[in-house]
């Protein structure tokens, strides 16, 4: 057999079972949707801020893995938000975070705004639920963000992991009425 | 001359039992996926290496062409393109199961459907398959083929 001969034979396998894998998608009882971004799940048992300790809604919510956003925090590809409250916050945070606890859109606008030149906002809290996070995230997703993930883990597990941090208050947010 | 004529036929029939069983992998891999191809994209996106919107057209496309894939094996008919596909997309998975484990990403394999949790046996499978299907890419369909002389 020729090389053009292999070369026709592999072209026509991959695009006739792209077409067969497309129909057989569309017939599956549960179909995946093509246009929709799926990301990873919680994995079972990282992290005390998952969705096996959330509550349902939390179970639709993307995640990011501890160890992934150590090194998303390293490269500044995410931006983090902190939902706990102030007095937390200033007492110690994850470097760069903005802190961004629960509250109405208009509010925490420039907050919102300065997060907009991310591609992906992970955020955290320190609860085993994502009892603070998850309103955020609710709210991110509801101002537009479409990549918003809860950290799996929690503000303590990133110190345990010696993830970059810092305190003080949050300067650049300006949030308005800030509440513990 | 009786005895070469003897390990060649032996040879083809062994080409023809490794294509069988390769193409029966692939169809049986492609047929588990197809009741909840939403939760194998979602296995999919837990390896953490395709970016978010490739996930789902890259889980849809899949399981079809390991189907080709698998109905060439066992018909013997383009044996050894599909069998040259066959390796790559098992070094594909390797090389994906091998990121996934070494990054200490706790996922299901997603090979077969179901819940498979994936670990470095899989791995080993994975990699038993690559070298069969080299093998057959290499030897071409043996006895009992659709296309005797197909190469």
């Amino acid at each position: 057999m020729n090389h053009r001969s292999l070369s026709s034979q592999l072209l026509a396998i991959l695009a006739s079972g792209s077409a067969l894998g497309l129909g057989l998608n569309a017939l599956s009882p549960h179909p995946v949707a093509l246009s929709v971004p799926v990301y990873p799940a919680a994995e079972p048992g990282s992290g005390t801020c998952s969705a096996d300790a959330g509550a349902q809604q939390a179970r639709r919510t993307p995640t990011m893995p501890l160890r992934e956003a150590l090194t998303a925090c390293a490269g500044c590809t995410a931006a983090f938000v902190d939902a706990r409250g102030t007095a937390a916050f200033a007492q110690g945070h994850i470097a760069g975070a903005i802190h961004l606890p629960r509250g109405d859109v208009d509010e925490l606008r420039q907050a919102i705004e300065r997060l907009r030149t991310f591609a992906t906002i992970v955020v955290y809290d320190d609860e085993a639920g994502c009892q603070l996070a998850q309103p955020v995230v609710d709210l991110l997703v509801g101002a537009g963000f479409t990549d918003v993930r809860l950290l799996e883990g929690t503000w303590s597990d990133w110190q345990a992991a010696q993830g970059p941090a810092q305190a003080g208050a949050c300067e650049a947010c300006d949030t308005g009425r800030q509440r513990d | 001359m009786r005895g070469m004529r003897h390990r060649e036929t032996t040879g083809l029939r062994a080409l023809a039992a490794l294509r069988l069983v390769i193409g029966g992998v692939f169809l049986y891999a492609a047929g588990t996926k197809l009741g909840d191809m939403a939760a194998f994209a979602e296995q999919v996106a837990n390896y953490r290496i395709l970016p978010a919107a490739t996930v789902a057209p890259a889980a849809a496309l899949l399981p079809g062409i390991e189907m080709v894939i698998g109905t060439l094996l066992v018909l013997g008919i383009a044996t050894r393109a599909a069998a040259a596909l066959a390796a790559a997309s098992m070094a594909l998975f390797v090389t994906a199961l091998t990121v996934a484990l070494a990054r200490g990403i706790n996922l299901e394999c997603g090979c077969f459907g179901g819940a498979d949790v994936a670990t470095w046996t899989t791995v080993v499978r994975d990699l038993a398959l690559l070298v069969l299907a080299l093998a057959v890419a290499i030897g071409g369909p043996g006895r009992l083929s659709g296309r005797p002389a197909e190469g």
